[in-house]
């Protein structure tokens, strides 16, 4: 049974999956000969600040954009359909038990995003560790996981958007993934650094998780499209 | 009999607009039942309650002993389900669907009606089901729940979008399904003369009359219409002999469940004359048009 479900978003987010596998393996390929280009002029420690600061010679951001965006498209391919074709219902008619079924869809999300991000995280330490100095590794690692895990807060706000009926809601969810993503992308991130930035991830993704499921109850419990 | 379904007083409201009040029904274990009414009766929302996807403001629906919006995966596994629209997952084949639902079903399953209603669409079976017509995808949905072998079919305005020809096809297989393996049935359309021939019960929602629950061939054979030419009083008030009325400018047409001599005393009683008076026959719509009222 979990097998046949797994096709079943594979088969509808497969397209935007391997869309986003083929750009960023292309933008990690496009990294490591830049970086390769840089160190020949540079020492590695200024590359290191270089990262962390933004300042010129390497930019990440698109690497960066890439592993954000990731959630979101896929929360739009995974729930815009089932909400706006009526399909939820048939997902959650399915004989398995209600709670189980509304954690699937998110887990299955979660799932391909940490996939894809461990994937590019491999790729970069392999490619990095064997000939730049790990602390390269490390720079492009911090701000790796800072994107990832707006990445995975824009997913399940992108998801609650889209199931949650009501439209309080959906204002509200849309201002603050905005405004949290924003912050933490830039200046807040940069305020954080020094006071342990993923202490905040955990408790934000959580109140997110626990309102999409709450969204999906709302859906089952008076509010069908 | 057993009761498969049974809804007790159930009223629900969309915001401040009610849908329906104390609403009561059961469906007994092999009965085909239709539930008709016009459009915003409370079908679809009937449905909805039934499959959990609302809970109902009060009063509540019992499905195999269960509360509707608690169903366990053993009843759920029970319930064929068709959609309003025939809503499937269209990015899929119809081989891929039927692999799809068929491990949920891996004891009951039955491929084999599936693909005995597919063949009869000549389509392969790699096409997914974006691409077929409305009618193709309905012989589709209905060969799923085929497959299923559930023990409760709930069929949601079937005939949505389905030309004649797809809606005899669906309504023929549809009965020799059901009458072959006893099934139990709750149906909603607004296909009259498709559902005379199949249903044994009637269930009539609407907003103005109290809500019939009622054997169709006996509401066919009590539920009469009489034509009353040149009545000499307005006759435009409901009770307990006239169920409804149509007005005319040289006739009035009269619906009740009393007999003719029932109607001839209540005229007297009334003092109402008339030149003659005429009992008509009425095929299943004229009469489920004459309980529940034209548009005005």
């Amino acid at each position: 049974m979990i097998k046949a479900l797994i096709k079943k978003e594979w088969k509808k987010t497969k397209n935007i999956t391997i869309f986003f596998v083929i750009i960023l393996t292309i933008s990690l390929i496009h990294f490591y000969f830049s970086l390769s280009n840089a160190l020949e002029h540079n020492a590695p420690s200024d590359i290191f600040q270089d990262i962390v600061r933004k300042e010129g010679t390497i930019d990440i951001s698109f690497l960066l954009y890439i592993i954000t965006f990731i959630g979101p498209l896929l929360a739009f391919f995974q729930f815009s359909s089932e909400v706006s074709k009526a399909r939820l219902r048939i997902h959650l008619h399915l004989p398995l038990k209600q709670n189980f079924l509304i954690h699937f869809f998110s887990i299955y999300g979660v799932s391909v995003i940490s996939f894809i991000f461990i994937i590019a995280n491999v790729i970069v330490f392999l490619s990095l560790n064997t000939f730049f100095p790990i602390e390269i590794f490390y720079a492009v690692e911090s701000k790796f996981l800072i994107s990832y895990f707006i990445s995975l807060g824009l997913y399940l706000s992108l998801a609650i958007f889209l199931i949650n009926p009501s439209k309080v809601i959906k204002i509200g969810i849309t201002t603050l993934s905005i405004l949290t993503s924003l912050l933490f992308l830039d200046h807040v991130g940069r305020f954080f650094v020094g006071q342990n930035l993923y202490f905040y991830f955990p408790f934000i993704l959580l109140s997110y998780y626990l309102l999409l499921f709450h969204s999906f109850k709302l859906y089952t419990k008076g509010y069908v499209k | 009999m057993e009761n498969i379904i049974e809804c007790k007083n159930l009223t629900h409201y969309y915001g401040e607009r009610k849908v329906f009040e104390n609403f009561s029904f059961s469906i007994p274990k092999g009965k085909i039942i239709g539930l008709l009414g016009k459009n915003g009766v409370g079908k679809s929302t009937t449905i909805n309650i039934l499959m959990g996807y609302i809970q109902p403001t009060s009063g509540e629906c019992l499905v195999y002993g269960e509360k509707s919006y608690e169903l366990t995966p053993k009843t759920k596994a029970k319930i064929g389900l068709l959609h309003e629209g025939h809503i499937q997952y269209d990015f899929m084949s119809i081989e891929e669907l039927e692999e799809f639902h068929s491990a949920f079903f891996p004891k009951t399953w039955k491929k084999e009606l599936y693909y005995n209603l597919v063949d009869k669409l000549k389509v392969p079976y790699s096409q997914t089901i974006k691409n077929l017509s409305c009618g193709q995808r309905s012989q589709v949905v209905l060969g799923l729940i085929f497959a299923q072998d559930a023990e409760l079919l709930i069929l949601d305005d079937y005939s949505m979008g389905l030309d004649v020809g797809y809606r005899t096809l669906f309504i023929e297989y549809l009965k020799e399904y059901v009458v072959k393996y006893k099934k139990t049935v709750l149906i909603t359309s607004h296909i009259m003369q498709d559902l005379e021939e199949i249903v044994d019960d009637v269930i009539i929602l609407d907003k103005e009359q109290e809500i019939l629950h009622s054997n169709l061939k006996e509401f066919m054979n009590t539920f009469k219409k009489f034509t009353i030419y040149q009545p000499s009083k307005k006759i435009n008030e409901k009770d307990e002999v006239i169920t409804n009325y149509e007005e005319f400018s040289k006739y009035t047409n009269i619906f009740s469940f009393k007999d003719e001599n029932t109607l001839i005393n209540y005229l007297d009683k009334k003092e109402i004359s008339y030149e003659k008076i005429e009992s008509l026959p009425m095929d299943f719509e004229k009469a489920f048009m004459g309980y529940t009222g034209r548009y005005e």
